[in-house]
């Protein structure tokens, strides 16, 4: 099969198709010169347990300023507690 | 492994999606003057500043106005005002600590323990691979 025969085929596809064949042909191109792109089992895994994280991710932080009076206002009431 | 320590295990979460996510809760009771409540608190070695959400600090009687030290949240937290206060915490056997929590307006926060000052009056291993952790309160 030639290129001239398969681009009508290639034009009907779907924009994801599209994607994909792109990605098919930048690995088979990829390994014919010896170079593997194609990411590990491994790799994989931690990919998808990434993916299903959950997107909340709180870990709130504030400025030096807050921190300085938050610290003060813990020794007051440790001092009034200790009184 | 140190000693004296509590030990817990992490927890799963599942959220609105379904997925499920093993973090380090566990329990604390929190107390301001006579009021009491255990609560679910989840650790947060990148957290620099312990949060309380809302509900959380009227359950405790504690009051929005007389709270008078803002402090600015970055994050998602960002939307919603937060107040310094101070609340005495039990963890397990330990005797009760003082810990100081920006209050937020927020009612979808959990209580997030941080730098400012849970870590500074504990110390805590994570033995992942055993799903668990040990909390220790620091030398005095």
């Amino acid at each position: 099969m030639t290129f001239t025969q398969i681009l009508p085929t290639v034009s009907q596809l779907s924009h994801q198709d599209k994607l994909r064949l792109i990605h098919f042909l930048l690995l088979a191109v990829a390994k014919e010169e010896g170079c593997s792109l194609e990411t590990s089992d491994s790799e994989n895994t931690l990919l998808e347990q990434l993916a299903s994280t959950d997107a909340i991710v709180w870990s709130p932080q504030t400025d030096s300023q807050s921190i300085q009076a938050l610290s003060n206002l813990l020794a007051t009431a440790q001092e009034q507690a200790n009184a | 492994m140190l000693n004296d320590g509590q030990r817990y295990p992490f927890i799963d979460r599942t959220n609105s999606t379904g997925q499920i996510s093993t973090l380090p809760y566990f329990p604390i009771v929190l107390s301001n003057g006579n009021n009491s409540i255990e609560v679910m608190a989840l650790l947060d070695t990148g957290a620099s500043v312990s949060v309380i959400p809302y509900e959380i600090g009227i359950q405790l009687g504690a009051v929005w106005e007389n709270q008078t030290l803002i402090i600015p949240l970055s994050g998602n937290l960002a939307r919603s005002e937060a107040r310094g206060l101070v609340l005495s915490g039990t963890i397990g056997k330990f005797a009760p600590t003082q810990l100081v929590f920006a209050w937020s307006r927020s009612t979808e926060v959990p209580v997030i323990l941080g730098h400012m000052n849970f870590f500074a009056e504990f110390n805590v291993c994570f033995y992942r691979h055993e799903s668990a952790f040990e909390i220790h309160p620091r030398a005095k």
